[in-house]
């Protein structure tokens, strides 16, 4: 007894120290009211001398925040959700720790390696790779069926040219006063590169020049021309994309408005969180391309990062080891914001685990595939914001009517001259 | 008294200006046809307020589904349902309701006070740099956008380790230069006799502010209060930046909450929208009057 006694009291002093020590605090900035509270409540179970605060803001917001914020010198948010194509950046300005010394080669090696070089600046990773993403064909069967029209198969990839000619069968005005009601087709982001890349690059075109600031004869290529004729076409010529775009497309999809969308894998989670309301069948179908063009689908998404003014690197980074591979990437995957994951190993599971062998989460399998098919980074350069932005506005224009050549000719203008700043 | 009555009857005069001719109202087709243009323009006005409210009470997918191409059935519920409402507060709405009511109610006693002294100052006290500090503290802000500052300003509150307190929120909140302009141009209005009066009287400059100057005033202090509880009850990027607790959200970062990466909880942004946008208006509507006369007429005449 005397001897059990003994035991525990050795035990409690050993333990003692460790009970009195406080757990470091460090924020996180995170995207887009991403559900976290489960992920992080397992990492501070492994990690019990962290303790995580997630600060979450809508996607436009977090630019801002992490502008002023880190460019005010402050020392939080410690840890940050980095968009990737933003990391050059923020490369540029000094703002993230240099995380070379917390991931192992067999880390690295899991990652794809598009999202591996995108979270990589003057040779040192500063952004861990968390997400990937792709697109998919959504495909509206029941309005497909009703207009005569053969449902594609999940594995079936459609040509653009395909889309245009069935979009035009299926846009119509159902009631007969004058208004469409029914649309062919739209892109989810009607005006953002990301989205909208394939249309050039699948052409032979490329997103920027190789020194990551030029875009005169680049982005009013011949490529670009054609590949944003189409897109005008869809809006201003045929018209089965909507000009108005005061509906999002994925609403008008999901309300039953529209015959297919070309979107994220995300709306097949949206479809299962609000199945009940949702009275139509549908489909998918793999990314268009071009007949005369190459397969090229859109890829990037979200890599975190750690505050090179942080008071806490050691923990941040512990963090962000944490959630960029393994199981805490897993974790992130099924059980916080439900983006693909970048980790080749986690990828995998769509393939091997029996939960995506039927159904709709079937459609996930696909797309995890898809994610894979060429994928197509967006441009990495220091003045990406700005790129995105002025090509916003062009798209914004070509899709109202402008001349193609005419506004991308005028977006490389304006690009250039922003560009102008980080030539040195 | 009648310093009173002159004030009020120089306050209507613009209304006043807006009577058509008498011979004008005899035509019964032109008043009609003014009163079919007002009714569109008000439904212009009112009908996404409608649309807002009945989406609201409708389940997240079916939310648009009479909107495009609109018809008049987007202004009744798809499927009535409180779940939106339900959502919202579960989500901590009521807190971030009640944190706001406390900001803006905090920021109009105290910053209504600050401003209305700064603008008794500029209207009635001659001291120097007068002029130059009217212009560059009181007139420049005008025309600086906000965001412009926000750095500076970040970094200030930083320095003073005030983030995620409440005074990160209150006191940059509290000096508004709209305000202390509104006031100077009221208070310079009020006639020199009364001021001298009281001062002859023996009354101290804080009792003749406080008991002569703001009993006159009613009109530029609602209109000032309006201003500054407005300008915190709609505060988004500021509180956003220095206060991201949870426990300090104030209502309309609670609402942008709905707004996830891919996809909108529209029913539950409209939902907090209807009640961010009570408040304002249960203000304005008892309020307008003296807010129109604070704007519209520049107060006392000598």
């Amino acid at each position: 007894m005397k001897q059990l006694v003994l035991a525990v009291s050795l035990l409690l002093l050993a333990v003692a120290p460790l009970a009195a020590q406080e757990a470091t605090t460090i924020t996180w900035l995170n995207c887009c009211n991403w559900p976290s509270e489960e992920v992080i409540a397992e990492f501070e179970a492994e990690n019990p001398d962290i303790n995580v605060e997630v600060e979450t803001v809508g996607f436009n917001a977090l630019f801002e925040q992490i502008q002023v914020r880190l460019g005010g010198g402050a020392s939080d948010p410690d840890v940050l959700s980095v968009d990737v194509p933003v990391t050059a950046g923020y490369g540029l300005r000094g703002w993230l720790l240099p995380l070379d010394d917390v991931f192992s080669d067999e880390d690295r090696a899991d990652w794809l390696p598009a999202a591996l070089a995108a979270g990589t600046y003057n040779g040192e990773l500063i952004s861990a790779p968390v997400s990937t993403s792709t697109q998919l064909l959504f495909i509206n069967s029941d309005m497909f069926e009703a207009a005569g029209i053969e449902v594609p198969g999940v594995d079936d990839r459609l040509t653009y040219e395909q889309v245009a000619d069935i979009a035009e069968q299926l846009t119509q005005d159902t009631d007969g006063d004058g208004v469409t009601d029914q649309w062919g087709f739209s892109w989810e982001q009607t005006v953002r590169i990301y989205q909208l890349q394939p249309l050039a690059v699948g052409l032979g075109g490329q997103s920027i020049g190789d020194d990551g600031l030029t875009v005169d004869g680049v982005i009013n290529s011949q490529a670009w021309i054609d590949g944003f004729t189409f897109y005008s076409n869809m809006f201003n010529e045929s018209m089965v994309a909507p000009q108005d775009d005061t509906i999002g497309t994925s609403d008008l999809f999901w309300s039953g408005k529209m015959g297919m969308m070309i979107a994220g894998p995300w709306n097949i989670n949206r479809y299962l969180r609000e199945a009940e309301n949702i009275e139509f069948n549908w489909t998918i179908a793999r990314h268009p391309y071009f007949e005369d063009g190459e397969v090229t689908t859109p890829t990037g998404s979200w890599h975190i990062g750690v505050n090179i003014n942080s008071d806490s690197p050691d923990e941040a980074k512990r963090f962000v080891q944490w959630i960029s591979t393994g199981a805490g990437a897993e974790a992130w995957w099924r059980r916080g914001s439900g983006d693909f994951p970048a980790q080749q190993s986690v990828l995998a599971l769509f393939q091997s685990d029996e939960e995506f062998d039927e159904g709709v989460k079937y459609f996930l399998r696909v797309a995890a595939d898809e994610a894979t098919v060429n994928p197509d980074p967006r441009a990495v350069s220091p003045g990406y914001l700005e790129y995105e932005q002025i090509l916003q506005d062009a798209f914004q224009d070509i899709r109202t009517g402008a001349d193609v050549e005419e506004s991308l000719n005028l977006a490389v203008a304006r690009i250039e001259s922003e560009m102008a700043k980080y030539r040195g | 008294m009648g310093a009173k009555t002159g004030r009020a009857i120089s306050a209507a005069q613009p209304l006043q200006g807006l009577k058509l001719p008498s011979h004008v109202w005899r035509h019964t087709g032109e008043r009609l046809l003014i009163y079919v243009l007002l009714v569109l323009v008000a439904l212009m006005a009112l009908l996404p307020l409608m649309w807002a409210f009945a989406a609201s009470f409708t389940p997240n997918a079916r939310v648009f589904d009479y909107a495009f191409p609109f018809s008049l059935r987007a202004l009744f519920p798809v499927e009535f349902t409180l779940e939106a409402y339900d959502a919202i507060f579960a989500r901590g709405f009521g807190d971030a309701l009640k944190n706001s009511f406390w900001l803006s109610g905090v920021t109009v006693v105290l910053g209504g006070t600050i401003n209305a002294l700064a603008g008794f100052a500029f209207a009635r006290f001659e001291f120097r740099g007068k002029r130059i500090l009217f212009l560059t503290v009181i007139l420049l802000p005008f025309l600086v956008p906000v965001d412009l500052t926000a750095i500076p300003r970040f970094i200030l509150v930083n320095s003073l380790d005030w983030r995620n307190t409440w005074q990160a929120l209150i006191v940059p909140g509290l000096g508004n230069s709209l305000a202390i302009f509104l006031f100077r141009q009221f208070f310079e209005e009020i006639p020199q006799d009364l001021i001298d009066a009281a001062r002859v009287d023996g009354a101290s400059w804080l009792r003749l502010f406080f008991n002569v100057v703001l009993p006159l005033s009613r009109p530029v202090l609602i209109t000032a209060a309006l201003f500054l509880f407005l300008q915190q009850w709609d505060a988004y990027f500021w509180p956003l930046l220095v206060a991201p607790r949870p426990e300090l959200r104030l209502v309309q970062v609670a609402i942008s909450t709905a707004v996830e990466e891919h996809r909108t909880r529209w029913n539950e942004q409209l939902a907090g929208s209807m009640l961010a946008a009570i408040v304002p208006i249960l203000l304005l509507l008892p309020f307008q009057r003296y807010y129109i006369q604070a704007v519209t007429s520049s107060g006392l005449k000598d």
